[in-house]
């Protein structure tokens, strides 16, 4: 199936961070993977109808040094840009953060977003 | 490859890097194949410990567990089908992500103190750290010269 609709493969250098986009009744909700990241550390804005996220590890200086046998994951700052859809409620978008998934609700536009049937003849 | 052409590099830069090299690559710290998905880990040893960090975003810590058996760490997912996610009445129209079913065993090394070994859940990474035991730590001995 091919999307064209804007949330979906936008912006292909911000692919490393896995995203999943859920659509209901109410609107969008976006799950975003950001294991390792605490609440002070992430950061929802939204900019000319995109939507961004920026997650930026406080400088933690553990003190040792760390010798890996095997490294799969990093600890790098990490932001995500994601083109909004015209029939969105920018101002009613909400964030959660719960065991490294940040969950952001964006509604939709009530007065943009009409749901329409039409009748075949 | 770079990865492996990174730690090669480091190994002969380094004899004791060798050793680390050699004990962690036998047997220890190798995880064994298993049939469910393996989530991704970095493991590493500090002067005075081993640590393992197990990126499990999305779980709760209710849902994890961290046996020893012998020298033989487990960790696994709790529900057996984790895959009846509750969706928010909607559907997914991009998913790139999904918790599933883990499980995941290594060998810890002859020099862990395995009764010290804690298990801390962190934003989605369960952070294991095992201490080593007393007489594998590097002993700082001062001669003093006549």
């Amino acid at each position: 199936m091919r999307y064209s609709n804007s949330l979906l493969d936008l912006n292909r250098s911000y692919q490393n961070m896995p995203l999943n986009v859920l659509k209901n009744e109410k609107g969008y909700v976006f799950e975003f993977i950001v294991p390792g990241f605490k609440q002070e550390e992430l950061n929802v804005m939204v900019e000319d109808r995109n939507l961004i996220l920026k997650a930026e590890r406080a400088n933690e200086d553990k003190g040792t040094k760390q010798k890996y046998s095997q490294r799969s994951f990093g600890f790098g700052n990490l932001t995500k840009k994601l083109r909004l859809p015209e029939h969105v409620d920018v101002a009613g978008l909400s964030a959660k953060l719960a065991h490294g998934i940040l969950k952001v609700e964006l509604p939709f536009d009530s007065k943009k977003h009409i749901v329409r049937t039409i009748s075949i003849n | 490859m770079r990865q492996l052409a990174s730690i090669n590099r480091l190994a002969n830069s380094h004899s004791l890097m060798n050793d680390f090299l050699s004990e962690f690559f036998n047997d220890e710290f190798k995880p064994m194949t298993t049939a469910v998905r393996k989530p991704a880990a970095n493991i590493y040893q500090t002067e005075t410990g081993f640590g393992i960090d197990i990126l499990l975003p999305g779980y709760a810590k209710e849902e994890i567990s961290v046996d020893i058996d012998g020298r033989h760490l487990t960790v696994k997912s709790l529900e057996a089908d984790t895959e009846k996610q509750t969706v928010e009445n909607g559907k997914y129209i991009r998913r790139d992500f999904r918790k599933s079913a883990f499980e995941v065993k290594y060998i810890l090394p002859r020099t862990a103190d395995l009764e010290k070994l804690e298990a801390k859940f962190e934003n989605g990474i369960l952070l294991v750290s095992i201490p080593k035991a007393e007489q594998a730590l590097p002993k700082k001995i001062n001669v003093e010269i006549a």
